[in-house]
């Protein structure tokens, strides 16, 4: 029962592989969280993506348990499954804070516009 | 007597802005006139600011949608009772911007300068024409209102009007979808018969006959965002317009 959490069906040879990926995948972010690359929100989504990516090569049996549980037969499908949505939903964040920013930039650059008119015209008044 | 504030959206016009404000201080000398210079690599500002306009000068291109509503905020911060828009490439003919302000009252809060309310030499390319009558569908589908020419960007505006759509307006391809927004805040639009002139510099987004893909965009993603304004919450369009 351990020894099938541990591997699962997977070779041995592909874990270790996944393995040393989602360790150098998990330093990374780790990395760019200490030297305050990341937003607070997105370190916590990152170290925990980076953290279930190492659990899940380490104990590769975990994937065929979860897979069996929703019905899914073959489970490098359900391994697939889990990241197309998960970068789905990621991507559509992504477009409402682009949307959002796009907007705040908007914004700003009309103030700016606006704000260099109105100290140009007192100045010019102050001067002329 | 209205104070009325002529908004001008400008990008890369040096060739016709001059002549376009010198001929909309005669028709209407009262007018306050603002040429928005949407990040204009050329000499557009200094030839607005030389004609009398005053210039407020974006620091980069924000696109049409962004340039108006710069104008619109202009206009309703300097407490304007009317604002008109007029393109700066001479394509509108200012002499009816006084009609299109004097239409402004109890039964039109826009007022836009059509080409197809009357018999008019205007003649659109067979894409703009497919695209102006699905568009014109599309609005009374989704408000109830015949608008005509929905992408015709000669406006005169009143006061609430005008602060509504500063505080928010559509971005991209902005004449039609703000026509949704308005009549979904429950504010009123009339169209009057208006000539306009074959443009004298620059290029419109829709070539005058031929088809080209970017002329299809254009057409599709304003039909999309019409439909899109139409699924937007009308209950806070209409409280923010009260």
């Amino acid at each position: 029962m351990i020894q099938q959490i541990l591997s699962g069906t997977i070779p041995a040879r592909i874990q270790f592989l996944a393995l040393v990926g989602s360790v150098i995948l998990l330093g990374i972010i780790v990395n760019l969280i200490r030297r305050e690359k990341l937003k607070e929100g997105y370190s916590i989504i990152w170290f925990l993506v980076g953290l279930a990516m190492v659990t899940f090569s380490a104990l590769a049996g975990l994937l065929d348990v979860f897979a069996r549980s929703v019905g899914i037969s073959y489970s490098p499908a359900a391994l697939f499954l889990i990241l197309i949505s998960g970068l789905l939903l990621l991507s559509i964040h992504f477009s409402v804070m682009v949307s959002k920013h796009d907007q705040r930039y908007r914004e700003l650059a009309q103030e700016h516009a606006l704000l260099r008119a109105r100290l140009e015209a007192a100045e010019r008044g102050r001067h002329g | 007597m209205r104070r009325v504030c002529v908004i001008m959206p400008a990008f890369n016009e040096s060739a016709s802005v001059g002549r376009v404000i010198e001929t909309v201080r005669d028709v209407l000398p009262e007018a306050h006139i603002v040429v928005i210079d949407d990040g204009s690599t050329d000499a557009t500002a200094r030839l607005a600011e030389r004609a009398g306009a005053v210039v407020v000068s974006l620091p980069f291109n924000l696109g049409i949608g962004g340039a108006v509503q710069t104008g619109l905020k202009y206009a309703d911060r300097g407490g304007f009772d009317a604002a008109v828009e007029i393109d700066a490439d001479g394509q509108h003919d200012p002499a009816f911007a006084v009609r299109l302000v004097a239409a402004l009252g109890r039964e039109a809060d826009m007022v836009i300068g059509s080409r197809f309310t009357a018999a008019t030499t205007y003649r659109p390319g067979w894409l703009r024409l497919v695209g102006i009558r699905t568009f014109s569908f599309l609005i009374k589908l989704v408000t109830g209102k015949r608008v005509l020419d929905s992408t015709s960007g000669f406006r005169a505006y009143n006061q609430a009007a005008l602060a509504f759509l500063a505080w928010r307006y559509p971005a991209d391809f902005p004449e039609p979808e703000s026509i949704v927004m308005l009549l979904n805040a429950g504010f009123k639009i009339q169209e009057i018969s208006t000539v306009m002139q074959t443009r004298q510099a620059g290029e419109s987004v829709i070539g005058r006959s031929d088809f080209s893909w970017r002329a299809a965009y254009f057409v599709l993603s304003n039909a999309i965002a019409i439909l899109v304004s139409g699924l937007k919450e009308k209950r806070s369009l209409k409280h923010r317009a009260a």
